[in-house]
This record gives structure tokens, C-alpha cells and sequence, in this order.
């Protein structure tokens, strides 16, 4: 920029530096707007062609025309031009009709495996590795942008085939071992394999890497040119045909599983594919429902929502709400601000605009366990409780004596009927009550 | 000259500085000099190069339109080093406190990701013993856990950044005498606590929160970094170098330089062996474990190391994570199919050799891939296992022992993203990166720093 500009310094009138600088911003602007446009426009016409090419009419078109041909073969009077679309017409149709059948698995059984291929020269030749997908549905920001999106966690397993050297029957088992995962680090993986995949002693180091070719399920034939994410969206009863499967149990069924222990002990070696899915499913799934419950309270309090990293993985860094900031007078329930405190949402943190300061503690299922809160009283000296807490930094000193339990509210918060919502998802009404409460208190 | 703390505040962006000085001048610990708050010696000995403000709320006002006349960019611009000389002979005269200088550094970290180098510990249950877990978990269930069938999970640490900072304060003041400060980036859910070892007072109560010392309350060596990422069984420590020592120990002579400096180094060692311990609770005890893991991006450690996913940071599995990111202008899950089906056009324009890179590698661009700036490969058998590549990018650093016994050998790679030029080096030149031969360590898949092989 600066370059071309002098090296024509007769034509233009002499500019200033900041005159320089300014010039350059506002182009760089430009293009970056234009960029972002491009962007945009790109999206939107791949997003409109595939909804094109999946929509049932297309489809129903193709394939009458393909009837069509294969009728009259012989007098097709189609040049090759024509026909070579044709081609690519019925391969790009395919494919998408191919997507959308990956996607409607992905949404009716929320799990499903895939063969990958692991490309790596280690394992040349028993390179098919088992993956499985849990999708569930998603919060990517804070459940406010991406509410219909899935979210979606990985699995991947290598088959080992391994005999028990104290067997001297020919009974060789093949052994499901977790290669690669991308399960967030608050699921405890390690005990879930522990208790549903459990390897023989021989094999908990990665020394025996035999890998069972043998495997029936003939998708390592699909062609991998059709689709570079090789993914077959297939159910996991069709696909793994596993010892030990007991098709009866549901996802939200813990009960279930804890029965069918028994059968899956009995199963020849040992490990139940099917109970290690289903509970790592109930994890990730109860995990999502306490995210999405908080999100919905920060939406229901006219909070804007927390964008938050630990759902994709991949955003940039950018500037997010800190959990601690607070909001101003738009917001509902005299509440300035709801946020979880960790990543596994098992904490939840209400300041009210009294400056009151609460902290729920949830359980496994999303129900309020236990709760504290502390209140500030008005008649205290601002400048008290600084210094009490200056000489360390933010390290949090002695307790104000200022500061006092709010038993009411805790007591609100916590209480439960039999009959009442006690999940984190009523907590609503019971915010209501409390803003009554602190009224009629003056806390 | 400048002194270390003008140094250290001219680090920040000119807008992190005024925002810094902003919060400075309301927060209770960071007392500036003011005209109501000065006694008569100061009075007398002022210069009024730098005029005092009336109040807090004043010198808030004044690096408020500080900001705003940078915005404008046009009328008496007041730059940088107008400002750090300000907080220095001006507002700040008095010193700057522990607080302030740890907020500057943390100012620091947060504009420049790459500031420190950090190393990633994992936690790990201290007791191993199956047997004993087996009799003590049951036990423990009967007593708390009546309705629920889970309980929440044991495998982390369920302790605040607050409550740790306490735990580890109680575990080492009688050795330590430190600043602590608690941080949060929550754009990274991770709470990091800096401690500035004081020097030479261990036994002495802080008397003061300025430093006496200001170039000693900021050397480098005495200061480290706990980061705590929220939820997830790892730890990162930052223990800078030891630059300022050896300076130190050419001016200061013989023993009592050297002694400060294993001092120093004692110290840490003490809060580290302190950390697990902190974290502990009854029933319920850590240890440290290595990871193999050293960067200087503390984003990358979040995304190897962290609470979100794993695992799809680089390599072959990396193309698990869809959507892609590349048009992130969709939003909804109907673009997820569409999306793949974008990527495989992209990729349709290229050759054989570089689809299977691309495979191999991953995308990187892709804002979810760790760069690592060093990685040590460390062979054992070199002449058992032939197929190691001999291909490196930036630097090498052979140690190969003269003997003709299969002998350990290090390799260095280093530069700003390691497997990123590793990826366009096969990328451009196929017949330097045999693809065939080139293990899936060397992808970024198993996002470690030091491989032994």
C-alpha cells in the first residue's frame, strides 16, 4: 500500500502519514468486509445447491430418468456431453441423498459407528478401526445461536484378537481397545472402560496390537472416494455385531444397565459394548442437560449467553462475558448475573443486584443439591472490608464479618415436595419467590 | 534508565495500559498519589511535571479521555511512553504494589498468548490400589449418596482456584513467603495464580504491598505460574527461567550469590511439591504426573490438555471435529452435511499426494489446532528401527555418540508451529517426507512435545 502510493509522488497529492495510515485501515476494512461477503455468499450457495439436490422432488426426477435410460439404452440419443452431466448429475444426487440418509441416522438413534481408516504407516493393513459418534443434541453458544445444531463426541477403537494363554481350547476373543477419543476430560472415561470394556491382564499394555482382519461387516469395502469423511451413518445393532449386546435398554434407563451387569459379565470375554455406550452416553447427556438448564436460566433472566469454549473446542479466543462480571438493570428476578462456575456445570453462581452472592451445588441429574448464600449488609463500611482483604492480592482473605448466611433463601432454593420441580429447570419460580423474599426482608 | 517496572509496563498495548490504570484507580489496593493523600515532605519536594489529581474518580476521568483521544487518533495524542512515564513519576510514584505488577504481567499474558512457556502435569490418584478403592467406594455411597445413582465424578479435583490458593498458602508459608494473585481467563476456563517468591524475608511478615524492590519483586525468576483449567485432572506450571540470576551474580561475588540462586530454585521446587497436596482432600489425594507436554501458547495447552474436546487438535483425527470451520457463517446442523461436502470439493482440486497429506495432517488451519514450538523426539534404537525420518525443518541438534552400539539420539524441532511446517515441507517436497514411513507421532496426533521412541 504504502509502496504503490510513492511510487507516485507527483500524481498524488502529498499525504500526510496519518493521512497514510488512515487510507490503508479503511481499505483493509473494505476487503475484509468484502471477504467476510464472499464467505457468506459461498456458504449459502453450497447450503442452497445441497438443498437442492436433497430435496424429494430432484431425487424422484433423477431417478425416473434413470429408469428412464436404463429402459432405452439403445436409442439414447443423448451426445456424450450430455451424457457425462447426466453422470455427474446422478453422482452428486447420489451423494447427497447418501448425506441426508448419514443425517437422519445421526438424529434418530443419537449413536452411531463408522468404520475409520487410519492412515498412519504403524498400522499398515489392519488400519479399520471402529468408531462410534454420540450426537446429542446441541448448545453450541450458550443455547442461544445454535440450538438445532448437534454436538457431536467420538469414540474410536481397535480390535485386537487375543487368545488367553491359559485356554487350551482354540477360543481366540476379539477385544474392543480405545484408540482415540475426544470425550471433554470431566467424563471419567478411564473408569467406564474399566467397568464395560475390561482388557485381560495381557493386554493393558500396548505390546499385543494384533487386530482382528476378519471382521464380517463388509463396510471396509465401501469405496472411500465417495465420501472423504468415511462415515457410514449405520446404527450400532447393524453395525457391531458384538457379543454381549442386549438391544433392551434406553438411554435414560440407568436401572437398566445396572441389571443387565449380570448378562454382560456372562458375555464370552468380558466386555458389553452396549452398557459402555449407553452410560457414557447418560454422562454426556446429563452433562448438556445441566449446560442447556443454565444457559436457559441466563436467557430467562435477560442475561446474554455465556459463548462458551468448552462445548466446540473451537472458537477463538475472543472476548467472552467473564463469570463474574455483572449486568446492568435488564435483567429479571433482581439477578445480575447466573453463570456456571466449572466446565462440568456442576456449580452454579447467583449475585444478585443486592450484591448478595449464592453458589448452588448440583447433582449428577441436574437437581439443586445443596446451596449457599451470603448477603451483605447495608450498614457495612465499604472501606472495611477492602482492607481486610488487600494484603494478598485477590486471594480470598479473612470472611467479612459484614457478610451473613441467607438462610430464607437457601432454604427457597433448595426445598423440595415430592411433587415439585427440584431441577436446576424450575429454579425459575423459585428465583421469583426469592426476589420476593430479599423485598419484603430489605436484605 | 528505565527502571524494571517501566520496562515491564511497556510490554502492553497503549488501550491495555489505560484499562490497567482504569481499574488501578478504583481498586482499594493500588493507592496513587493524590493531592488529598500526600503528606507535606512530598508536597514540598513536588515538581509538577506530572500534576497529582484531585481524587480517585479524577484520575479515573483523566485515563478515561486518555483512551478516548486515542480513539479519536487526531488532537494531542498522548503515547505510550507518556503514559508509562505518568504511572511511574506520576500517579504511582510511591511504587507500584505486588498486586499491581501482577496485574501488569497477567495484562501481558493475556494480549500475548506465547509469553511464557508451560508445562502440562496430570493429576493422578495417589492411592492405585484397586482393592482398596473397592472397599472404600461402597462404604462412602452408603453415606452420602441416597437418591442419586451417580455420584459427582472423583477423577478431578472438586476444589475452587480460591480455595486451592488457601490450601497451598497454609502448605508452604512456613518455608515460602510469596504473593499470591488469582487470575481468571475465562475466555480459556482456566484460573492461573502467580507467585512472586519475596526475596531474603522468609520468616519476616510483609510489611508493606509495595516493594521495596521493585526489579526484584519483577525478576522473572522468582516468579511462577499455577494455572488451573476448570474441571479436568491436569495442572500447568510456568517456572520461567533464571536469566536475572546469573546478571545478579556477576555484580554480588563468590558463595552468596550462588546460594540465592539454589535458594530460588529450592523454593519452587517446594511449591510444586506443595501442589497436589493442596488440591488434596481427605480421602482424596493427588499426585503429580508428567504429560509430555511443553508449550509456550497457553491456548494450546487448554486445547490438549483441557476441560472441552480433545483429541482433534492435529492429525489424522482432527477431521472428527465437523463442522469445519472454514465458512463459519452457517449455524445450523442442516450445513453440517453440506459442509463435508464442501471440504471434499475442495480437496477435489488436489493431486493424490496431497489429499493423503492433507489426511495425514489435518487441516491446519482449522482454529482448533495447538501450535507446538518445540518438540523433542528422542530415539533409543536408531538402527533397529531404520524408518525414523531424517527430515527436519528448522533446527537439528544431532547427539549422536561415536560408539557404533545403537545409541539414544535427540532431535529438536523448533519454530512458531512445528507440525505445521512439517505438514508443508510434505506438502511441497513429497520425496523429502516419506508419507508411508512417517509415524503418526510426527502428525500432531498424540500432541505430546517429547516422544521417545
Amino acid at each position: 500500500m504504502a509502496a504503490t502510493l510513492s511510487s507516485s509522488p507527483f500524481s498524488s497529492p502529498p499525504l500526510t502519514q496519518k493521512a497514510h495510515g488512515d487510507l490503508e485501515a479503511q481499505l483493509d476494512d473494505q476487503i475484509l468486509t468484502i471477504r467476510a461477503e464472499i464467505a457468506k455468499l459461498r456458504a449459502q450457495k453450497i447450503r442452497l445447491s445441497s438443498a437442492l439436490l436433497g430435496s424429494s422432488k430432484i431425487q424422484k426426477c433423477v431417478q425416473a430418468r434413470k429408469l428412464d435410460s436404463a429402459k432405452g439404452a439403445a436409442q439414447s440419443t443423448a451426445g456424450e456431453a450430455a451424457r457425462s452431466l447426466h453422470a455427474r448429475l446422478d453422482r452428486a444426487v447420489e451423494s447427497q441423498k447418501y448425506e441426508n440418509d448419514v443425517k437422519i441416522h445421526r438424529l434418530a438413534y443419537g449413536v452411531t459407528a463408522f468404520p475409520f481408516t487410519d492412515p498412519s504407516p504403524e498400522r499398515a493393513g489392519e488400519s479399520t478401526l471402529t468408531g462410534v459418534r454420540f450426537d446429542l443434541s446441541g448448545w453450541n453458544s450458550g443455547g442461544m445461536k445454535n440450538e438445532s445444531a448437534l454436538d457431536s463426541y467420538f469414540v474410536v477403537f481397535r480390535r485386537i484378537r487375543h487368545q488367553r494363554s491359559g485356554n487350551s481350547a482354540q477360543e481366540a476373543n476379539t477385544y474392543l481397545k480405545v484408540h482415540h477419543h475426544t470425550i471433554p476430560a470431566h467424563i471419567d472415561l478411564e473408569s467406564l472402560f474399566e467397568k464395560y470394556l475390561p482388557l485381560p491382564q495381557e493386554l493393558q499394555d500396548d505390546s499385543a496390537m494384533d487386530i482382528d482382519d476378519t471382521d464380517g461387516n463388509g463396510n471396509g469395502s465401501r469405496p472411500q472416494s465417495e465420501s472423504f469423511n468415511d462415515d457410514s451413518g449405520i446404527d450400532v445393532t447393524q453395525d457391531i455385531n458384538f457379543d454381549g449386546i442386549n438391544g433392551t435398554s434406553s438411554a435414560d434407563d440407568n436401572a437398566n444397565i445396572a441389571s443387565n451387569t449380570t448378562q454382560m459379565m456372562t458375555a464370552k470375554n468380558g466386555q458389553n459394548l452396549h452398557a459402555f455406550i449407553l452410560a457414557l452416553l447418560d454422562d454426556l447427556q446429563s452433562w448438556h442437560n445441566r449446560v442447556r438448564a443454565i444457559a436457559y436460566l441466563r436467557k430467562s433472566a435477560g442475561l446474554p449467553p455465556l459463548s462458551s469454549r468448552v462445548s466446540t473446542g473451537n472458537e477463538q479466543m475472543s472476548v467472552t462475558p467473564d463469570s463474574n462480571e455483572t449486568f446492568g438493570p435488564s435483567t429479571k428476578y433482581s439477578i445480575s448475573n447466573v453463570a456456571q462456575t466449572t466446565a462440568d456445570a456442576y456449580q452454579i453462581r447467583i449475585v444478585w443486584k443486592n450484591d448478595a452472592l449464592g453458589l448452588l451445588k448440583l447433582s449428577y441429574e441436574g437437581r439443586v443439591d445443596r446451596a449457599v448464600v451470603y448477603g451483605v449488609k447495608k450498614v457495612m463500611d465499604s472501606s472495611r472490608g477492602a482492607e481486610n482483604t488487600s494484603k494478598e492480592g485477590n486471594a480470598p482473605g479473612s470472611q467479612p464479618t459484614d457478610h451473613e448466611r441467607l438462610h430464607d433463601i437457601e432454604r427457597i432454593l433448595t426445598f423440595a415436595e415430592p411433587s415439585q420441580n427440584t431441577k436446576v429447570q424450575g429454579l425459575l419460580e423459585r428465583l421469583k419467590y426469592c426476589e420476593e423474599v430479599m423485598c419484603q426482608n430489605k436484605i | 534508565m528505565p527502571s524494571a517496572v517501566a520496562k515491564s509496563l511497556s510490554r502492553l498495548s497503549r488501550d491495555k495500559l489505560i484499562d490497567l490504570c482504569v481499574s488501578w484507580s478504583k481498586s482499594a489496593q493500588c493507592d496513587p498519589y493524590l493531592t488529598t493523600n500526600r503528606n507535606l515532605i512530598e508536597a514540598d519536594e513536588e515538581d509538577y511535571l506530572h500534576e497529582p489529581a484531585e481524587s480517585r474518580d479524577d484520575l479515573k476521568n483523566l485515563y478515561t479521555t486518555f483512551k478516548q483521544n486515542g480513539s479519536f487518533a487526531d488532537l494531542e495524542n498522548v503515547s505510550k511512553k507518556d503514559i508509562v512515564d505518568r504511572i511511574v513519576d506520576g500517579d504511582w510514584r510511591r511504587g507500584l504494589s505486588y498486586s499491581q505488577l501482577a496485574s501488569i504481567d497477567f495484562a501481558a499474558l493475556e494480549e500475548n498468548d506465547t509469553n511464557l512457556r508451560w508445562s502440562a502435569l496430570k493429576l493422578v490418584p495417589l492411592t492405585r490400589n484397586s482393592d482398596e478403592q473397592a472397599i472404600q467406594r461402597p462404604s462412602k455411597r452408603r453415606k452420602t449418596g441416597h437418591t442419586t445413582s451417580k455420584t459427582i465424578p472423583q477423577h478431578y479435583p472438586q476444589i475452587t482456584a480460591a480455595e486451592f490458593v488457601q490450601q497451598l498458602k497454609a502448605h508452604i508459608s512456613p518455608l515460602v513467603k510469596a504473593h499470591y494473585h488469582l487470575h481468571r481467563i475465562s475466555a480459556l476456563n482456566l484460573s492461573v495464580v502467580r507467585l512472586c517468591i519475596v526475596p531474603n524475608t522468609p520468616f519476616a511478615p510483609l510489611s508493606t504491598n509495595i516493594p521495596r524492590n521493585g526489579k526484584a519483586a519483577l525478576d522473572s525468576a522468582r516468579i511462577m505460574y499455577i494455572a488451573l483449567p476448570d474441571s479436568c485432572p491436569y495442572v500447568y506450571v510456568s517456572i520461567s527461567g533464571a536469566s536475572t540470576p546469573n546478571r545478579q551474580s556477576t555484580r554480588k561475588t563468590g558463595p552468596k550469590a550462588t546460594s540465592s540462586k539454589v535458594d530460588v530454585t529450592a523454593t519452587k521446587r517446594i511449591v510444586l511439591e506443595a501442589i497436589p497436596k493442596a488440591l488434596s482432600r481427605p480421602q482424596q489425594r493427588w499426585a503429580l504426573q508428567s504429560t509430555e507436554l511443553t508449550a509456550k501458547s497457553l491456548r494450546g495447552m487448554t486445547l490438549l490438555r483441557g476441560n472441552g474436546k480433545v483429541g482433534v487438535t492435529g492429525g489424522a483425527f482432527s477431521r472428527l471435529e465437523a463442522p469445519p470451520q472454514k465458512a463459519s457463517g452457517g449455524n445450523s446442523s442442516y450445513n453440517e452435511a453440506v459442509f463435508s461436502a464442501a471440504n471434499l470439493r475442495d480437496i477435489e482440486g488436489l493431486t493424490e499426494h496431497e489429499k493423503l497429506v492433507e489426511r495425514r495432517f489435518g487441516d491446519m488451519a482449522a482454529t482448533n489446532r495447538a501450535n507446538l514450538d518445540r518438540v523433542q523426539v528422542r530415539v533409543h534404537s536408531l538402527f533397529h528401527q531404520p524408518n525414523v525420518p531424517k527430515k527436519k525443518r528448522k533446527h537439528i541438534d544431532h547427539d549422536m555418540s561415536p560408539a557404533d552400539e545403537p545409541m539414544p539420539m535427540m532431535i529438536t524441532f523448533s519454530g512458531t508451529d512445528v507440525f505445521g511446517g512439517l505438514k508443508e515441507l510434505a506438502m511441497k517436497h513429497p520425496t523429502l517426507v516419506d508419507l508411508g514411513k512417517l509415524p503418526r507421532h510426527l502428525t500432531g496426533e498424540a500432541g505430546t512435545s517429547t516422544i521417545t521412541l
